[in-house]
């Protein structure tokens, strides 16, 4: 039984960083109709800023990442102002293949700049546990799920009760009436590039301990969050949460019960099977791309 | 067909084919096989994506169905290409039809993501089924393809020789692009397009419709899989990442997406561009990406889309 | 009247004499190996090695008089992108020979290609056990390989297993290396009575042991048997710890390679008395780290120092040979012969190619011991297919 809790910590501490990847994704593809295929790369950059910092500076992680979580939201501020702006205007699917080409250009950047060698964050967190329950636990995966937490909470009440964040929900509940109503939209879909670059930001900071910092770690977040977003509609905040958690706890589960093999493909088959059951997703109302 | 639309295509055919014998080396020859296998994975795609709108990102499991089928019958039956390819090509449409049927109900992002789980799940059955497939100690020595027609024999042994095997292959994609796309089955595409639900009305079929084309999809790209199974004698999971579906994408909406020229033209640019740059390691994939995205961002219609507007503007203003 | 002429003639040829040395004839090597994708690690230290290696043998005054010129190609991991690779270093750059690094799946691809263009393929990191029929004699001639595979390495590694622990949990990449290596063990394992309690595979590169980990721990195993690499067993010693499983580890996964305790270097308990089965060690190859560390500024990686000893070792010997008995010209096939016949020795073990172009370098028991590699024992391997 402890084993089983076990697992399913370590896929909710997964499940809730790509949650948080998801989260920003939604936003997007809700506020803004932006298909972002590149989302993930955020949460990689974030985490080399953040060895950047540690290394260039000697900054301790304490301060290097809420640094680097601020410089990701500059970078989706630059996004939105630069390729943002010219995407917007087409298709998801042109976006899709410009938001593929952001993603090689942002890795061989990367790999350029900091050599393909993965790099890694020790943080004394990481190692130094407490028992709860039964179960060990790093005491950093207290600080991840308390972040993340924050996070979720904080972009709730954001959309809930701020005049920007209800300007958000009503131009993805619909559009033309809110455009109508003199919401200008090029300052909301700053707004939520800089979000969705922060959310992600939050992401990279909390994962780069964790696991490891290498070039390519960008793509299977990106392709797990989408799988989420997809399972839950991009219209509800809570579903994809939900989602992005239940992926996690699958892929944790997957490892922890002989399938380690496909657990790349795990979150797919949870999808797929979500949506042979449900093809309306787990909130109700589908995707409207 | 009119009689002058046959007489270009046997004379591009003739030209295509003489194109083997002008290869300056085997290194050109086999880049002209890879550039005759995109075009056909190319076809495929755009039969999906350029023309109900649907991003199928499901061609590594078609490709690799085909591989693998071929593998795997040549060398535990010593089946030659004759049995490989249909059995791959039907096993494909098979596949293609029951995938297709649950994903079509989705919208079209999701119908995107979806077949691209379904590639990722292919990929891992391959690695993983070692029994059947040699997971990633892959299917070695399948021999290579050898057809007898009479005193022609077609074969897959050498890049020159594969080079028109690869050729007639591009030329039955092309027939099954173009018979699914115009005259009549391209008004039934472009009605559904256009209003599914008026579509419906009028007695047309939308699903059946789309689970034509996505068979036929499946299919031709399956047909690659043969080829390659046969051309390189090895075949690996790692050859079936979502790496090749990238490459696609690129083709067609650099391209120019629902166009034949459009979808040449990706292919040839796409083998043009990503060749030189093969020896630049990473500064060449940077250079590759900002290549991409500068298309993108300055092509709508896709490469092609600005050539035959360009041309329009010349033309009429002459 | 005619001293002056002389010594105008001489100063003439002195001072063309240079411009014509300058000149020296080039022979190109060519370098396949993973410069993009999971591996790149690999294709890295390659680059850096190999590079090494050329530029002190022309420094040196290159081979038989001939300067060397690698040219590298990223084969990305990838089956076909190796074969294109291949394709392109011998029909266009028209290379004398090529260093093979990419992994057995790209090996066995290019086999047929090899053959038809009749050049070297010098394979460095191709575990699969089906190579060495494949290769020399009754196979491709053109095929060599200088890495032992684990067929070879079992017998050995697994009697030191076996003399530290009666049951062991495996866990192992899952690609031709991982599980080659494993399909290698087991039965060995089994005949020397260690009973293997459960084996989970992980794809390479992938981020997260810890419910691999928490399964196999439920078993309780007396030891772990890790088949990695170096940079994936950096990942894996932190989660080990935070897991809390305190239990022995025996590896394949170059964890001998500086890489990875610089990858560690803040806590190095994290290995400490860990031993690993490979095939370099920076103990007898200090030289070459401590100058590997200088012109590059980073960690050496066994893949690398590796690629450097094909280069310097092996390659430049066999062209010296050739270029001998071929009345000072070197041709492909000459290459080919001479590599046939060269015995050398290199710090990490003799090198002399058996029938099937098979090398067998020495397998070094190692262990981290206070932070620092210690090198347990050196030992020759079994020859030949098992």
């Amino acid at each position: 039984m402890a084993v089983l809790l076990e697992q399913v910590v370590n896929g909710l501490t997964l499940g809730s960083l790509y949650g948080l990847v998801a989260l920003g994704l939604a936003l997007l593809l809700g506020v803004v109709r932006f298909a972002n295929f590149a989302h993930g790369e955020f949460l990689m950059l974030s985490a080399y800023v953040l060895v950047g910092l540690r290394a260039g500076l000697g900054l301790p992680y304490g301060v290097a990442a809420p640094l680097a979580v601020l410089a990701m939201g500059v970078v989706g501020f630059l996004f939105a102002r630069t390729i943002g702006t010219t995407l917007l205007a087409r298709s998801w699917r042109f976006q899709l293949v410009g938001t593929l080409a952001v993603t090689v250009l942002l890795e061989s950047g990367i790999i350029l700049a900091f050599g393909a060698l993965p790099h890694s964050v020790p943080v004394a967190l990481a190692t130094r546990t407490v028992t709860l329950g039964g179960i060990t636990i790093s005491w950093h995966r207290v600080v991840v799920f308390l972040a993340v937490a924050v996070a979720f909470l904080g972009l709730r009440l954001l959309l809930t009760r701020a005049p920007i964040g209800k300007a958000m929900r009503a131009l993805a509940q619909n559009r033309e009436a809110a455009v109508d109503l003199g919401i200008d939209v090029r300052r909301i879909a700053t707004v939520t590039f800089v979000l969705a670059g922060a959310l992600a930001g939050v992401g990279g900071v909390l994962f780069a301990p964790l696991y490891t910092v290498t070039p390519t770690m960008g793509a299977p977040v990106t392709f797990k969050a989408l799988a989420a977003v997809v399972m839950a509609g991009a219209e509800s905040t809570g579903a994809v949460f939900a989602a992005a958690l239940l992926l996690g706890v699958a892929e944790a589960l997957a490892g922890g019960f002989g399938l380690a093999a496909y657990q790349e493909a795990m979150g797919f088959v949870v999808m797929v099977l979500v949506l042979l059951l449900r093809p309306q997703g787990l909130a109700g109302r589908a995707m409207r791309v | 067909m009119r009689l002058s639309r046959v007489a270009l295509g046997v004379a591009l055919l003739a030209a295509a084919l003489g194109a083997a014998r002008l290869a300056p080396s085997t290194y050109a020859a086999n880049a002209l096989v890879t550039l005759a296998l995109y075009v056909v994975l190319a076809l495929a795609f755009d039969l999906m994506a350029g023309h109900i709108g649907a991003v199928s990102l499901a061609a590594p499991a078609f490709y690799a169905i085909g591989a693998y089928t071929a593998g795997i019958l040549a060398t535990r039956y010593e089946a030659g290409l004759l049995v490989t390819l249909p059995a791959a090509v039907a096993l494909a449409a098979l596949v293609a039809v029951a995938a297709g049927w649950p994903l079509f109900r989705l919208s079209d992002l999701a119908f995107a993501i979806g077949s691209l789980g379904l590639g990722l799940i292919a990929a891992a059955l391959a690695n993983n089924l070692i029994d059947l497939t040699g997971g990633p100690m892959c299917t070695t020595g399948v021999a290579p393809a050898r057809v007898a027609l009479g005193p022609l024999v077609l074969s897959t042994a050498t890049p020159r020789a594969a080079y028109v095997l690869a050729v007639l292959l591009v030329a039955v994609a092309l027939l099954t692009y173009l018979a699914l796309t115009t005259y009549r089955a391209g008004r039934t595409i472009a009605m559904i397009q256009g209003d599914e639900q008026l579509a419906a009305a009028l007695g047309v079929n939308p699903l059946r419709h789309k689970l034509t084309l996505f068979a036929a999809s499946g299919a031709l790209t399956a047909a690659a899989g043969v080829f390659y199974a046969h051309y390189t004698t090895v075949v690996c999971p790692a050859d079936f990442s979502p790496f090749l579906t990238i490459n696609l994408l690129v083709m067609v909406f650099v391209g120019g997406p629902g166009t034949l020229g459009g979808v040449l033209l990706g292919a040839a640019l796409f083998v043009g561009v990503s060749e030189p740059l093969r020896g630049w390691a990473h500064l060449g994939n940077l250079l590759f990406g900002a290549i991409l995205l500068a298309a993108v961002l300055a092509f709508p219609r896709g490469v092609w889309g600005w050539v035959t507007g360009l041309a329009g503007r010349v033309r009429s203003a002459a | 009247m005619r001293t002056r002429l002389t010594s105008i003639a001489v100063l003439a040829l002195l001072m063309v004499a240079p411009a014509v040395a300058q000149d020296r004839p080039t022979l190109k090597i060519g370098v396949s190996t993973r410069l993009s994708g999971p591996s790149a690690v690999i294709g890295d230290s390659d680059r850096k090695s190999i590079t090494m290696a050329v530029d002190e043998l022309n420094a040196a005054g290159g081979v038989a008089g001939y300067k060397i010129e690698a040219i590298y190609a990223d084969n990305k991991g990838v089956p076909s992108e190796a074969v294109a690779v291949a394709r392109r270093l011998a029909d266009v750059d028209q290379v004398l020979a090529i260093v093979d690094s990419a992994g057995s799946s790209g090996t066995l691809a290019v086999m047929p290609v090899i053959q038809q263009l009749e050049v070297v393929n010098l394979a460095k990191s191709s575990t699969n056990p089906r190579l060495y029929a494949m290769s020399g004699k009754g196979g491709n001639p053109w095929a060599f390989r200088i890495n032992i595979d684990d067929t070879m390495i079992a017998r050995s590694y697994a009697a030191f297993v076996a003399q530290r622990t009666k049951s062991l949990a495996v866990l192992a990449y899952n690609d031709d290396f991982g599980r080659g290596a494993v399909q290698a063990y087991a039965p060995i394992l089994k005949e020397l009575n260690v009973r293997v309690t459960g084996t989970e595979y992980f794809a390479r590169g992938a981020a997260d042991y810890r419910p691999l980990l928490t399964k196999l721990r439920q078993d309780n195993p007396e030891g772990l048997l890790y088949i990695a690499t170096a940079i994936d067993s950096a990942i894996f010693a932190r989660q080990l710890r935070e897991v809390g499983w305190k239990v022995p580890v025996f590896t394949r996964s170059d964890i001998a390679s500086p890489e990875f305790l610089r990858a560690i270097q803040d806590d190095l308990s994290l290995a400490e008395g860990w031993t690993d089965g490979t095939l370099w060690a920076p103990d007898v190859d200090a030289a070459f780290v401590k100058r590997y560390e200088e012109k590059w500024s980073s960690s050496a990686v066994t893949h690398g120092a590796l690629g450097y000893h094909a280069v310097k070792g092996v390659l430049a010997p066999a062209i010296a040979r050739a270029a001998a008995d071929g009345g000072g010209k070197v041709t492909r096939q000459g290459l080919r012969d001479a590599l046939a016949k060269i015995e050398v020795q290199t710090p990490i073990g003799a090198v002399k190619f058996d029938e099937h172009n098979q090398a067998y370098p020495n397998l070094f028991i190692v262990q981290i011991q206070g932070g620092k590699t210690k090198v347990l024992r050196e030992m020759t391997v079994v020859k030949g297919a098992p």
